[in-house]
């Protein structure tokens, strides 16, 4: 069975050399073909076939042609596209692709600047985390502390500060307020605020409504026995706060919610400076205490 | 400058940009539209008078693809003339291979609808001479093995070596060598006993 292009006839181009067929198609010799009619009215026609104008282009490739009616289309650069010596006029693109390149440095940009500002935040905030711990050298610990005053309405302790009533050893200098009055029931005057061991003091803010001139802070208590009924006590945004007499001695202070009576003054008139006892001095809380996160204000004076 | 070949005496080879080639192409892997355009006109009616001949469905649209194709990967490319048509009817052959495989169909004698040319104002009688030279050779050409037809027409029209040829269709040099005798053989026995006219 024969195939298309089987020369069967007998007659093939065993009589033409491997030279001729080659000088055929490089068309170096066309006119030894005009011996073989048939091959060279072959030849003139696939030549002839194949002259004439280019069609014409398309959109996406009259955008790399430069021709004005490209529309949308953006020629892509050739790849490896080399050197910059190249003159404008031979670099010049549509302008869409100019405009195109130019919005990917401003991405870049921003993209840059939402790093580095969220670094920068990252790293404040390890900063300011590290300070609370006291673990910082004490120049940095006053350079954070002056930081965090500054711009917050936090306050750090200076570790070089004696510990007040109201931070926890081994918990770092957290707190942080000027300790209230404590009624310690030694008629002492020594106030402050006492936190129960294994209870981290939270940062609270400084200028609390507590009372005026008085932040919000730790509030001492006593034994709710000792709490006169009835009397009336100016308004704590946590509950009305007790001026009442004197409050007896106390085992122990803790720092508790503050009872809805009202808690009493510090026996005897003790004023409100700072408490400079260590808290490892600090009576220690019965077992089974429950002690809050966050406590209310101190009582006014009276 | 392209020589001024563009309408042929019969026989003669399609046109070639010739000394000037080196430096369009460098211009051309710079990006500059000119070189693009000048690479075009050269080279854009071979192309697509071998797509036609080959049956493509749209020639014009196959050959748009094809020099969108040469045009984007133009940097790395290092050569002279003849191997840059060599180049670029590799990429013209595998295009036409792919829109084969995708319409799933043999080539067919289409009818070659008027199209639009890029150079305006073009000879009337010699698009005519154009379009029957066409259709003459793609009735031949659809008498012969698939393979035949391939490595003839790249011979003739892109002036492909031996081996050039036998890498772009995927063959040993050998084959190619048979399959071009074996073509010229048939098409001399369709001319000269079988009555078909050129």
């Amino acid at each position: 069975m024969n195939r298309p292009g089987d020369d069967v006839g007998g007659m093939g181009m065993t009589e033409l050399p491997d030279e001729a067929i080659e000088a055929f198609f490089l068309g170096d010799a066309h006119d030894a073909w005009q011996q073989d009619e048939a091959l060279a009215s072959l030849a003139d026609e696939v030549l002839m076939g194949a002259t004439g104008p280019a069609p014409r282009p398309s959109p996406a490739l009259r955008a790399f042609l430069g021709e004005p009616n490209a529309g949308s289309a953006v020629a892509p650069r050739p790849l490896a596209a080399p050197p910059a010596w190249r003159p404008d006029t031979m670099a010049a693109g549509p302008a869409t692709s100019d405009r195109g390149t130019n919005v990917v440095p401003l991405f870049r940009r921003l993209r840059l600047t939402v790093g580095i500002a969220a670094a920068a935040g990252v790293a404040a905030a390890t900063l300011a985390v590290t300070a609370t711990t006291g673990v910082l050298p004490e120049p940095v610990m006053q350079a954070v502390s002056w930081v965090v005053e500054a711009v917050t309405p936090f306050e750090l302790r200076d570790p070089a500060r004696p510990v007040t009533g109201g931070d926890v050893p081994g918990r770092g200098p957290i707190s942080t307020v000027p300790a209230g009055p404590l009624g310690n029931g030694a008629g002492t005057g020594q106030a402050g605020p006492r936190v129960v061991p294994g209870q981290l003091a939270p940062l609270t803010p400084v200028a609390g409504p507590g009372a005026p001139g008085q932040p919000s802070s730790t509030r001492p208590v006593t034994p709710r026995s000792s709490i006169p009924a009835g009397v009336p006590g100016p308004v704590h945004p946590s509950g009305p706060v007790d001026q009442g007499g004197q409050s007896p001695p106390a085992p122990f202070v803790s720092v508790v919610p503050n009872p809805p009576g009202g808690i009493a003054p510090p026996a005897g008139g003790g004023n409100a400076t700072p408490s400079t006892t260590p808290v490892d001095r600090a009576p220690q809380a019965p077992a089974g205490s429950t002690v809050p996160s966050t406590v209310a204000g101190p009582p006014t004076r009276r | 400058m392209v020589d001024n070949e563009q309408v042929t005496p019969r026989g003669q080879r399609p046109a070639r940009i010739g000394e000037e080639f080196s430096s369009i192409l460098t211009a051309a892997q710079s990006g500059g539209s000119w070189a693009f355009d000048r690479l075009y006109r050269a080279f854009a009616p071979s192309v697509v008078g071998y797509l036609r001949m080959q049956g493509a469905g749209d020639p014009e649209d196959l050959t748009n693809e094809v020099f969108l194709n040469v045009f984007t990967a133009i940097g790395p490319f290092a050569g002279d003339e003849g191997q840059f048509r060599s180049w670029m009817f590799t990429i013209a052959h595998r295009r036409l291979v792919d829109e084969r495989r995708r319409a799933g169909r043999r080539p067919q004698m289409a009818t070659e609808e008027p199209t639009e040319q890029a150079d305006a104002g073009g000879d009337a009688e010699d698009e005519v001479l154009r379009r029957l030279s066409v259709e003459r050779v793609r009735r031949l050409c659809d008498r012969l093995a698939p393979d035949q037809r391939d490595v003839l027409l790249l011979r003739m029209l892109s002036a492909m070596t031996v081996e050039q040829a036998a890498e772009a269709l995927g063959k040993s040099p050998t084959a190619v060598k048979a399959l071009q005798r074996r073509g010229l053989a048939a098409i001399r026995r369709l001319i000269e006993r079988e009555g078909v006219s050129l």
